[in-house]
Formats: C-alpha cells, structure tokens, sequence
C-alpha cells in the first residue's frame, strides 16, 4: 500500500544551513495493515507520515501510495483522497458549526454529487459512533468525540489509509480509550490501513506491527512482542516497557518459568494460573 | 500552616439558564511539604478547585484560607497569595511569549520591586531546578526550544517566584516518554527540597508512584481523600467512576480473585515482583 524508498528530507533553516529530519528510510505498509510508530519527539515519525499525503516531499528518494508517487503533482489530490490524516490537537480540525458539516466537507471538496454526500456523512458518522451527533456544534462534544468526528471527516473520503498523529496526546483516559476502540474497529472490520503515531506505550501494544524512530531512521521493526521483548534495547532509547514485560522479565530473572510474550495483565494471569 | 477550603460550593454562570455546579461542599486542608494527587474524570471539577486555590475563582459559598489568610476577604492583596500559591496550567507553554528565556522567567520577578541582580538569581535558580543550563538557555528564544524545553521554562517562570505551594495541572500530557519522566523526577525533587506538591494527573501510574495522598473528585464533589494506597483499593467504584488503577495494581487485583496470597495495594513492578515471589514460594511450602 505504502511504499517508502530511502527517504531523506531536510528542513531548511533561516541561515541557509540544514536538519537533515529522515536519513534513508526504507519502509513498506501492507493493505490492512494496524503499524504503530513510536519514538521521541524530534526522531522523525511526524515527517516520515505527512510524507505519506504529500503534505512533504521528498529531498531525495521516493514515497508510492498504492502505485501513485507523490512527487507527480498532478497526482497530488489523488493521493490526499486515499492517505487521510488526523492531528493531535482536537480543536484545530474541525472547522465547520455542525458535526455533519464538517464531515462533508471533505466529499464536497472531491465534487462528489450531494445525494451521494448525505450517504457518505451518515456512513462515516457510524462507523465512528457519533450517528447521534450530526446536528451538534463541534465546541460542545468532549475531546474524544472531537476526534472522533476528525477521523469521520476522513473516512467520508473512503482513503485507503488512516494517519493518525498522536490523535490521543491531548485526551484524558476515557477519550483515549474512545479513540483507540474507533480506530481498531476501523482496522479490523472496515480493513483500513491505519499508522498510527504515539507516545503511550500501552496503545502501540495494540497494533500489528510497531516501528520505532531514533535520530531520523527506523531503528526497530517488528511486532509488538518482538519490540517490547528486547527490554534493554527500548530502555536505551529512554522509552517506556509496558509494565507487565518488565514484570516478566524481573520474574524470570528471578528464576520464575514464564512464556516469553507476555503483554497485557490477562496474559499475564493466565500466565501464572494456567 | 495549610491551605484549606471549607465548605466550597462554586457554580459557574449562577442564576442563567447555563447553571453548572462545579464544586460541591468542597472541605480540604493541605499541610505543608504533603505531595497531593488530585484525580478525576474530565469536568469532574478539578481544574476549578486548583483555581480556588490562589484566588483566580472566588467561591461561591464558603472560604478558602492560604496560611491562615482568607483570600476571598475584602483587602487581601491577590499578589501575596500569587507569589506564595504557584500555578502550572495544562500547556503552560502556550503562555510564552517573551523571545529570550531570561525574560520569560524573569517577567514574574520583576513585578516583586527586586534588585537586577535578585532578579538573575532567581532566574539561575529556576533554570536549575528544571535542569536547563543557565548560560546555554538564558538568550535563547523559547519559541525555538523543544516541547519539553518549552514546559519546563513555563514551569520555571512560575518557580522563579519562589512559591511555597506548586499546584501542577496534568504537567506530562503531550509530552514524550523521555519528557514525561523528566519533568516527574524534577517535581519529586521539589518536593524532597520541601515545596508543597498538588498534581493534578490522568495517569494512575504516576500519582501511585509519587504521591502519598491521593484526592478523587468525581461530579463536583470528593469521594475520596486519603493514603494513595488505600485509595486505589476502592477499584471498583473508581472504574465506575471512569477512572483507573495501575496496571500493577490491576494485576494483582485479578490474582487476588483467584485465590493468591497478594496484597492488592502494590503499584510497582518491583513491588508485584515480591509479591509474586512470596505467593509462589509459599504456595510451594503448602505443597
């Protein structure tokens, strides 16, 4: 679906130097495929999604969405209809005074006919749950439904793929859990490609598969167990173990049998009571 | 000497059709060098009781004293309670707005009739106690610095009026994992230099790890005011409540239920490590 060949971008700054943000990335995203990318700020994950819509280019190497590069302007609209994005920050993405407003925009920008709009809107509104809200003013929704009409608002286009950047950074635990059931129902049942960039560890648990970024390159790439098991290796680039791996680890150490993918406190219990 | 509400009601927008009552019958009393969690659900009321605490909202109904002062008296000079009662807001660094990082912190002293000279003091000891290098950051411009920098010179800001109370709103959120812990570890280390601590948190987590009294607020009111031990063993009614435990605690909960010798009131995995241990070994001695 997403092809990534040895990507660089540079940002320029105002003294005519240079940072150079990606060194050489070499990816590839498979249809219906739930990648999370974790790694800290300034390693590169934000620069390397907006890629995948053309919202940058590449300095030097290649980005191909579904066969389509993204450095041939022409194809520059079709490539934002099939790679959506969503953002941190609730409040600056909706722009419309009612939810199903703001969800047609985006069709009605494509031309779409507007029979076909009101279809698109309702369908999109459902598959996020907020069917109940098309008539409500987006400043009174709560922070998870904000983002919950964002990602509708995307969906409307019917993309291949949703981009999702730290879409839960600002919520509190309930919106968070709004967002992540949304975005997994999106995955598993409507076959959505989703990358989905993050700080919560807990979250990148979720995905199918997880990439992490250091200084601009990806550094590890596997699935979730496979990431998270290399306790050292995560701990030394300063990000958080999920509790239960690290509980496994210091049992072990201490001598106590237990399978090696160990993620969520239900592995964990069937674990230890088998 | 303390700071204490007693019997706080507040309601937002009285006598209009958009009536809210945010705090109800709110009774508190914070001793010096306690370091507090306050948690709750989104519009449970805690961004509003941490505003009454330096008199940014009055209340309604009842009183709220900062060292045996009444703050909502007539005369009370605000000033005073400011500087003693500082205030980190969500996204404090969305208040910046000075281009270097010395006049960023040294906005707040320069209201207090000090010398240039405590002036730079103050601003040296703040960027310390964020961990930033005074001579690396001081001209810098603080719209160029990372999200993390950028919070910790709002902190600072605050630090630099040297309050005896800091009362943080959700210092973490939006920050990375290596920022997260950052600006945790310097929180502690206020509080161990014996600052009195408010937290005001999301994450279960960090309120179990630091904290040793833990507020629950929940539809205006406290439910829950006690040992943050004792408090997350009230899982229950907190997951009714939306909120969590942490995720050690939530561990042990479900091996309690199927019959493990563990205590439920463990937060660490250094902590559910002993506890697991113990169980085992004993539970090999039985058999």
């Amino acid at each position: 679906m997403i092809k990534v060949n040895n990507l660089e971008h540079r940002y320029c700054n105002s003294q005519g130097g240079y940072k150079q943000a990606l060194k050489g990335v070499n990816l590839q995203i498979k249809q219906g495929e739930f990648v999370a990318v974790i790694g800290h700020n300034g390693s590169g994950k934000s620069t390397l999604a907006k890629h995948f819509n053309a919202l940058l280019l590449p300095f030097s190497g290649a980005v191909i969405v579904n066969e389509l590069d993204t450095r041939e302007a022409e194809l520059l609209w079709k490539v934002r209809q099939q790679v959506g994005m969503v953002f941190q920050n609730p409040d600056n993405q909706l722009i419309a005074t009612i939810v199903e407003d703001d969800v047609a925009f985006g069709p009605e920008n494509l031309g779409v006919e507007p029979v076909k709009i009101r279809q698109l809107v309702d369908d999109a509104l459902e598959s996020v749950g907020m069917r109940d809200y098309l008539q409500k003013a987006p400043h009174l929704l709560s922070g998870g439904q904000k983002q919950r009409v964002a990602i509708a608002g995307i969906i409307a286009m019917r993309p291949k793929v949703l981009v999702l950047d730290e879409p839960t950074a600002m919520l509190d635990p309930a919106g968070r859990k709004e967002v992540m059931d949304t975005v997994i129902k999106l995955n598993r049942e409507e076959g959505l490609t989703v990358v989905h960039i993050t700080h919560f560890m807990e979250e990148a648990i979720l995905a199918d598969r997880v990439i992490v970024m250091e200084e601009g390159a990806i550094v590890m790439d596997g699935s979730p167990r496979e990431i998270f098991g290399q306790i050292k290796k995560i701990k030394d680039l300063r990000l958080d173990v999920p509790p239960m791996m690290e509980l496994r680890d210091s049992l072990c150490r201490e001598g106590v049998n237990l399978p090696k993918d160990i993620l969520t406190v239900d592995e964990m219990v069937v674990a230890l009571c088998p | 000497m303390p700071l204490i509400l007693e019997g706080v009601n507040y309601t937002y927008q009285p006598n209009s059709p958009y009536q809210t009552s945010a705090l109800r019958d709110i009774n508190l009393v914070i001793k010096e060098g306690e370091f507090v969690g306050l948690i709750g659900h989104t519009g449970s009321g805690k961004s509003t009781l941490v505003q009454h605490l330096n008199g940014l909202l009055k209340p309604t109904t009842g009183r709220v004293l900062v060292d045996d002062e009444e703050i909502s008296a007539k005369g009370v000079m605000l000033k005073k309670i400011r500087k003693k009662v500082g205030l980190v807001f969500q996204y404090p660094e969305h208040q910046l707005f000075e281009d270097t990082v010395y006049k960023e912190i040294a906005f707040g002293p320069k209201n207090l009739d000090l010398s240039d000279e405590q002036i730079k003091q103050r601003v040296k000891i703040a960027l310390k106690m964020v961990h930033l290098d005074f001579a690396k950051y001081q001209a810098a411009s603080s719209f160029a610095l990372s999200g993390g920098e950028k919070r910790r010179v709002a902190i600072a800001g605050v630090l630099a009026m040297e309050p005896k109370y800091l009362i943080l709103d959700e210092p973490t959120a939006g920050l990375d994992p290596r920022g997260r812990n950052e600006i945790l570890e310097q929180v502690k280390e206020l509080h161990d230099g014996g600052m009195t601590i408010i937290l005001v948190s999301h994450s279960m987590d960090d309120v179990a790890r630091l904290t040793q009294r833990l507020i629950v607020m929940h539809e205006s009111k406290i439910v829950f005011d006690d040992e943050t031990r004792k408090v997350f063993a009230h899982y229950e009614s907190l997951q009714k409540m939306g909120l969590d435990v942490p995720t050690v605690t939530k561990l042990m909960l479900r091996l309690k239920k199927k019959g493990w010798p563990v205590r439920q009131d463990v937060f660490t995995v250094e902590e559910a490590k002993e506890e697991i241990l113990k169980a085992i070994r004993e539970e090999k001695i039985r058999a």
